[in-house]
């Protein structure tokens, strides 16, 4: 990632007159409590607002690819999850100002439904942290921090992009418009923010029915209004998002109509937030979604519903500081395959088929963490108990420690350990889905029995922070401050996982019904080990990030996970030239993913994604932005896929893009 | 005889009456019978004919002679002579009514839409519609019926029944079939059983001596025990024999048993029939030489376990459709033609589509013509 200079220098127009002195970042993720990122005893990176815009194409979708570590990787809904440490997207938990999302794909949110247009940063804590956030906090933590307006303001912003020589017709266009408003009204500072994202989609073979991607049409609306009152913050949150998707699958077998994949959703969500800054929080969060999808032969409705109320309470005795909390949280799903409807009446024929009645989860979580600080040094255990209304008690106890290997902190070498527990509550529809294909021989059903997916972790990271002139002890105390700034980091990390839920055959049920009956179950063990290395250069006016990531992922056989890939490497260089003109390149190679075992070869197990932008500030008012993603067109082979081989390749396209954007005030 | 020509016709008619497409459920208003000319080509596709949902499924029965689908519940279907072929989602069904028990043959002229190993050729599937299907269709003609036993009709078969004994034609001797082993699953336990002795008396049977080794997974067992011999009398009963293998007795209808042998009384002479039943929640094999010494309860699926009575359907024999072959959770048509003999004529058929204009599955279309030799 960029430091806070390079982005500073970009986006403001103004050089940094502290040479290579990074400005300190503030996280909240690690502790629940704001601090310095050095001084956070759990390891946090942070993505700002400016550099998401940069990478981005309205939504988080693309975005996180660019953080080390972390890997994308598209749905069968054409949405958008992450995987980190080995732990798939239902094992990594997204939060929007620390609290949850709906996940319209059992546990994994989708990250094409999120606007990047109001984010302040994001941060990204690597590993563990159900103490503090409860269920599928296992592979790590993505907290998008929304910004908290200090000023008034307001900008337009138009993007329009291309597909170029995948473009479904010749001169599709995809256009992204935002538009964002903040105003101090009467001692209450509002904001309204507005997205909308227009795209094609794209289609690697005109000769084929199939389309590739689909076309798509986001609309993103966000409402803020904040006040203080002495010391008590209040912030009064409404965010809107809908989106439509058509893709273009099959032909009607034996008749001259064709079949296309279908995707309608919207959202609404209200926050509440009530603080009194590092002493207690109350905030509330109501969600709803609403989604029709599916192949429009075969429709389904779902509506999901999140409810959460959390609280915490900062405290001190002695030595020892304590954050604690109490988190009732509430989620509904109701899901019905769409009745028939005849063809030539429009007359529905049947019932739908209700999949999930109208099922409901209760908990009541509660945490307390405490931290000592010792000198430089400081050690946080925690602890969690979870009552839930379907299994009952659950709890997950972690300790970590930050230890200053020396009073330097311009030549700053620390380490962080942790380990302890973490867990993943099963979702409603794997308790309660039925999935009745019995005319074809097969049904999936849910499973109520289930208990919560359990992981032992343990991780080890050692970091630098300093200049190589420091490092390698070179010349004088002045040469050395103006000697390129250096961040290093190597992260290992290992996890046990328990009872991970999988479908398998459930032989009684199956034989007495004739049908091939899969169950939810808890049955899978995980051994996931790995590495993360990483180095930062900040000189002059280049900021140069190299990051490795290795992944070792079996099954308690010993065989490898697939869909994962063994090595990541991820490099990017950001470049202040003269003229307020900024360029980045950043690259993404992926490499050793396994078959499952429904693949029958390989095609290829390593891709390369090379992505170029550039942006000016023309003055106070306008500023353009233009570019190229994937600029070697790296894509899987949908002819390959379809015979059941391996390709790693992303469903993705080389896109060219520019904007503009024009800020009134 | 009805023209069959005139039958599709008159299908065709009260399909475009209805915007073109027929009702869709079983209910649907019977065609026209007012007089027209026939001059409908071979070939016509009539349909589609909705079957319901997964959830929701029900049945069309048709009537080829009349061209046309009768409206009739399930019960009813059961006594009617009058239907020929009937749809329930991807099963088709033949009356098997005494009076119309209908056959089918499958030509098989898209032999060359499996390869030699078996598998479906993709391609070939999804390639195929009912235009460039029509020619092997039209190509079948009366020159292609084949004598009567080659036509084969839906049929009903108990997993065990009768096969526990050997009848000699030329001695009408009844004789246990003691190489004859079946295992049954019932209560958690499997009772693997053969019949090494019976007595006969007339058409009855007054006593029977079974060969039963246990294998109970409750208490742990991960094979069948040894063999013991258990004799039921069966003469002079009074009600349906009930054994439990597990007890080795014979108990009455509520308790928990595992075969059940029918009481019958035949020129004045009371005792068992000789047919054998399991209960309606338990599965069972015929172990043919002994094989199985274990089932492994995680791979029941897997052995073939059927319920007491299972349906024969001649159309599963060659089925029509291949299902997902492109990732679509669809299925295909082979355009395979059968021939299909009812108590009246012989007729061509060729199912062309399961889904209706939107893509609605269980909606079936299909072509027919009657065979009238030249």
């Amino acid at each position: 990632m960029l430091n806070a200079s390079a982005y500073g220098q970009s986006f403001s127009g103004k050089k940094n007159n502290i040479d290579n002195e990074p400005l300190e970042r503030m996280v909240v993720t690690g502790t629940r409590s704001e601090l310095a990122q050095s001084r956070s005893p759990i390891s946090i990176d942070v993505i700002s607002g400016v550099e998401l815009q940069q990478v981005s194409h309205g939504t988080l979708a693309s975005a996180l690819n660019y953080i080390p570590g972390v890997v994308t990787k598209r749905n069968s809904k054409d949405g958008y999850t992450v995987q980190m440490q080995g732990f798939d997207g239902d094992h990594v938990l997204v939060l929007l100002d620390s609290q949850p999302l709906i996940s319209p794909t059992g546990s994994s949110v989708d990250l094409d439904q999120i606007s990047v247009l109001n984010i302040e940063r994001i941060e990204v804590l690597r590993g563990a942290a159900s103490v503090l956030y409860g269920s599928s906090a296992m592979g790590g933590v993505i907290n998008i921090i929304t910004r908290k307006q200090a000023r008034n303001s307001g900008k337009f912003r138009y993007q329009a992009s291309s597909y170029t020589q995948n473009s479904i017709d010749s001169g599709d266009v995809a256009g992204l418009y935002q538009l964002d408003l903040s105003q101090m009204i009467l001692g209450w500072q509002g904001s309204v923010s507005a997205q909308k994202i227009d795209d094609p989609g794209f289609d690697y073979d005109e000769n084929t029915l199939a389309q590739s991607a689909p076309s798509t049409d986001k609309t993103f609306v966000n409402f803020g209004l904040a006040r203080t009152f002495g010391e008590i913050n209040l912030a009064l949150k409404s965010r809107y998002f809908s989106d439509e998707k058509t893709k273009l699958r099959y032909a009607i077998p034996g008749q001259t109509g064709d079949i296309s994949y279908l995707s309608d959703v919207e959202q609404w969500q209200q926050d509440f937030s009530l603080s009194k800054e590092q002493l207690w929080k109350v905030q509330g969060r109501y969600l709803q979604h609403d989604e029709t999808s599916g192949d429009s032969n075969g429709l389904r409705d779902a509506i999901i519903k999140l409810a959460e109320l959390d609280s915490q309470y900062q405290w001190q005795l002695k030595d020892f500081s304590f954050v604690s909390g109490l988190v009732l949280h509430r989620d509904e799903l109701y899901q019905i395959k769409q009745p028939v409807v005849s063809s030539s009446t429009g007359d529905a024929t049947s019932n739908g088929t209700i999949e999930i009645d109208d099922k409901g989860r209760n908990s009541a979580e509660g945490y307390t963490q405490g931290s000592w600080q010792v000198g430089e040094h400081e050690l946080v255990a925690g602890v969690r108990v979870q009552h839930d209304s379907d299994f009952g008690w659950h709890s997950a106890t972690r300790v970590n420690g930050l230890f200053a290997l020396n009073k330097d902190t311009h030549n700053a070498w620390q380490l962080r350990v942790g380990a302890g527990q973490s867990y993943r509550v099963p979702t409603l529809k794997e308790r309660f889905y039925v999935f009745d294909h019995s005319n074809l021989g097969y049904m999936v059903l849910g499973n109520k029995f289930l208990e919560p997916e359990t992981a032992l972790s343990a991780n080890v990271e050692m970091s630098y922070q300093g200049s190589v002139g420091n490092l390698l002890a070179l010349g004088t105390s002045t040469n050395q401050q103006r000697s390129p700034r250096l961040s290093l980091r190597a992260n290992a990390h290992y996890a046990k996982a328990e009872d991970f839920i999988t479908t398998v055959t459930d032989a009684e049920a199956s034989a007495q019904t004739g049908l091939l009956i899969s169950r939810y179950e808890n049955v899978d063990q995980t051994y996931i080990k790995g590495v993360d290395l990483s180095a930062k250069l900040s000189w002059a006016k280049v900021d140069y990030q190299l990051s490795y990531s290795y992944l070792h992922a079996t099954d308690d056989d010993g065989a490898y996970l697939s869909d994962r890939p063994t090595h990541q490497i991820k490099s990017n260089v950001n470049w202040q030239l003269p003229f307020d003109i900024n360029l980045l390149a950043y690259v993404v190679y992926e490499a050793g993913e396994h078959q499952n075992s429904t693949q029958t070869g390989i095609e290829k197990d390593d891709w390369l994604s090379v992505n170029l932008s550039v942006n000016q500030h023309i003055n106070e008012q306008w500023q353009w932005n233009a570019g190229v993603d994937n600029v070697f067109d790296e894509h899987q082979d949908s002819t390959a896929i379809a015979s059941g081989l391996l390709d790693v390749r992303p469903l993705a396209s080389r896109r060219l893009f520019a904007g503009v954007t024009y800020q009134f005030y | 005889m009805k023209i069959s020509y005139l039958a599709s016709l008159s299908t065709v008619l009260l399909l475009t009456a209805c915007g073109g497409s027929s009702s869709t459920d079983s209910s649907a208003t019977p065609s026209p019978t007012e007089s027209t000319t026939p001059v409908v080509e071979q070939g016509t596709v009539v349909g589609p004919f909705s079957t319901g949902t997964t959830a929701e499924p029900t049945s069309v029965y048709f009537d080829l002679d009349a061209g046309e689908v009768l409206v009739l519940t399930d019960e009813e279907a059961a006594e009617n002579s009058a239907w020929d072929i009937a749809f329930q989602r991807t099963k088709v069904y033949l009356n098997t009514h005494v009076d119309n028990a209908v056959g089918a043959f499958f030509t098989d002229v898209n032999s060359e839409f499996y390869d030699e190993t078996g598998a479906a050729v993709v391609d070939s599937f999804l390639n195929a519609d009912a235009d460039s299907e029509l020619d092997d269709y039209l190509g079948i003609s009366a020159a292609d019926i084949p004598e009567e036993d080659s036509f084969i009709g839906d049929s009903e078969e108990s997993v065990i029944g009768a096969k526990f004994y050997d009848y000699d034609i030329t001695t009408h001797v009844v004789s246990a079939n003691d190489d004859r082993y079946f295992i049954v699953d019932s209560d958690s336990m499997y009772s693997k059983f053969r019949v090494i002795d019976l007595t006969s008396d007339g058409r009855t049977m007054s006593s029977i001596t079974f060969g039963v080794a246990i294998q109970n997974t409750l208490a742990g067992d991960t094979e069948f025990g040894a063999e013991s011999a258990l004799t039921i009398n069966t003469a002079n009963c009074t009600d349906d024999i009930y054994i439990d293998f597990d007890l080795g007795a014979a108990l009455s209808a509520s308790d928990a048993w595992d075969i059940t042998l029918p009481c019958t009384t035949v020129d004045d002479i009371t005792g068992a029939e000789f047919d054998i039943h399991i209960a309606v929640d338990a599965q069972a094999l015929v172990d043919e030489d002994n094989t199985y010494a274990t089932i492994d309860s995680e791979a029941a699926q897997y052995y073939g376990f059927t319920s007491d009575v299972t349906q024969e359907l001649a159309f599963d024999k060659n089925s029509w459709y291949q299902y997902n072959l492109n990732g679509g959770h669809l299925l295909w048509s082979q355009y395979g033609v059968y021939l299909i003999k009812t108590s009246d004529a012989t007729f061509k058929m060729q199912i062309t589509s399961y889904y209706d204009e939107a893509g609605t599955s269980g909606n079936y279309s299909f072509r027919f013509d009657e065979l009238i030799s030249e």
